[in-house]
């Protein structure tokens, strides 16, 4: 099964054209190339290939890791994972 | 008095051709933009004509650019990115705070709020992607040229329906001539060929019917058998310099703006007045210390609907009295259409052009005039081999906005 950061990775490369060399746990999604409307828009993504809804007050991330982290939380949260 | 103003470089985005020569060169021609609207809801309209660009984003921009840029401001961007590069404009070189933008739209990102209505009403959908409201705003093509160039001067987006980018260009050159900007980016940008503006432009009852035997000669400006506008696309953009730092680094000066007028009829939302389009003509030449007869070419409003081609050229005949009929007058929108916000734009193109290489585009499908257009409009081909020293470019707007623009050559001028 994919996990949340293969999906993550493949979603960030496809949408925004980035090499995924540039995605690692650590990274800032700064460093990775997408700024915050960006963030917005991989998140629908995500909803949309996961069939969960993350709430606008939980879209605080500081890293690659977080987003990842948040996604799990809610997939558990909404049964989804 | 103020600084002078140069035109230092020009870039287009038109339905005769995406750069000034190949479209100056069409229009010398008599070349017809027009023809039949090349979209999957043609047959769901009434309307089935428009005059489109030929425009493959693909090649201008990569893909995650054009997921936040309209169609508008893809155009914006090409023409601004033309008349950067035949500028041979060196930003780097300058102080960006003196560098600024100002462009003239009608709808802004039509097909954006076209495309997110259709996403909420009709396919119910309960959210929309974050750039809607960027993409949407009339603002953005502005902005979006801003970005590209790293330009902090003044910024600023007219909306004055068909004079929107004479009043963007005019507004410029005084920003430039009363020291607010060293340079700016002015121009227009238009693209709204969507079902749902088109529906709205066919309630109007101002657009052409289609000509059964060519469609391409459907706009028929001063004409008897005239029948209304073509709705366009696409975009225009000028560098313009103060004089000084334009010849202090050597620029090729195409011409130099010299006068810009303009005014309300404050009478009626869509019958323009023969005052208020003269009044814009007077405080135009006025404002570029010029006789009337100095100016060798009109580029004219000349939408092709039967108030404004008569009323244009009572204003004409009021403003250069007996000389008006010894004056060419074309309407270029016979061949590219109206491109509403875009229109001075794409005009003044032609104008710089008519300049440059002393040559005046024609009117097209002009057979036979109506007895109240009495005018040299130039019928059929250009003409080479004319003398012109200055010429102006009219612009008279739904909403009573009217603007003119005049341009000279740089040798007369200096």
């Amino acid at each position: 099964m994919t996990t949340t950061a293969e999906l993550l990775t493949r979603l960030i490369c496809e949408k925004f054209e980035i090499d995924p060399a540039k995605i690692t746990p650590q990274a800032t999604l700064e460093d990775i190339g997408i700024d915050s409307l960006d963030t917005f828009d991989l998140v629908f993504a995500v909803e949309d290939e996961l069939d969960i809804k993350i709430e606008n007050d939980n879209v605080k991330l500081s890293n690659f890791q977080d987003l990842v982290d948040l996604i799990d939380r809610v997939r558990a949260q909404q049964g989804k994972a | 008095m103020g600084r002078r103003v140069a035109v230092t470089g020009q870039g287009i985005v038109s339905p005769l051709g995406n750069d000034p020569d190949s479209f100056f060169a069409n229009l010398m021609a008599g070349r017809s933009g027009v023809g039949r609207l090349r979209a999957d809801f043609v047959d769901r309209l009434d309307c089935k004509i428009a005059a489109q660009v030929e425009f493959d984003p693909q090649a201008h921009f990569a893909k995650r650019e054009l997921a936040s840029l309209d169609r508008v401001s893809q155009f914006a961007l090409v023409a601004a990115r033309q008349a950067v590069a035949a500028a041979g404009l060196d930003l780097a070189q300058l102080d960006r705070s003196r560098v600024g933008v100002t462009m003239g739209t009608g709808m802004g990102g039509a097909n954006s709020i076209d495309d997110n209505y259709a996403r909420v009403y009709r396919d119910q959908a309960t959210r929309l992607p974050p750039f809607v409201v960027l993409m949407a705003m009339n603002g953005a093509a502005a902005s979006q040229i801003a970005m590209a160039y790293a330009l902090a001067g003044p910024n600023l987006t007219y909306s004055t329906a068909c004079s929107s980018s004479a009043v963007a260009i005019g507004e410029a050159m005084r920003l430039i001539r009363h020291g607010y900007a060293d340079t700016m980016l002015a121009g227009g940008a238009e693209a709204l060929l969507t079902y749902g503006t088109i529906r709205a432009w066919e309630a109007l009852r101002t657009l052409a019917k289609e000509d059964p035997a060519d469609p391409s000669a459907s706009c028929k400006p001063f004409a008897a058998d005239r029948s209304g506008l073509v709705l366009g696309e696409g975009a225009a953009v000028f560098v313009l310099e103060a004089w000084d730092q334009a010849v202090a680094r050597g620029a090729n000066i195409l011409a130099e703006l010299v006068g810009y007028g303009s005014g309300n009829d404050g009478s009626h939302i869509t019958q323009p007045t023969v005052a208020g389009q003269a009044a814009a003509m007077r405080r135009a030449l006025a404002d570029a210390d010029l006789a009337a007869e100095a100016i060798g070419y009109i580029n004219a409003h000349g939408t092709g609907t039967l108030l404004n081609d008569k009323t244009e050229t009572a204003a004409i005949k009021a403003v250069f009295g007996e000389r008006a009929h010894r004056l060419p007058v074309s309407s270029t929108k016979s061949m590219h259409g109206h491109l509403m916000g875009a229109a001075a734009a794409v005009e003044f193109v032609a104008c710089i052009k008519a300049l440059g290489e002393q040559a005046v585009p024609p009117t097209q499908h002009l057979v036979q005039a109506d007895p109240d257009c009495d005018l040299d409009y130039v019928s059929g081909r250009g003409r080479s081999g004319v003398p012109l020293h200055a010429v102006m470019s009219n612009s008279f707007a739904f909403g009573g906005t009217s603007a003119v623009l005049i341009a000279a050559r740089p040798a007369t001028a200096s």
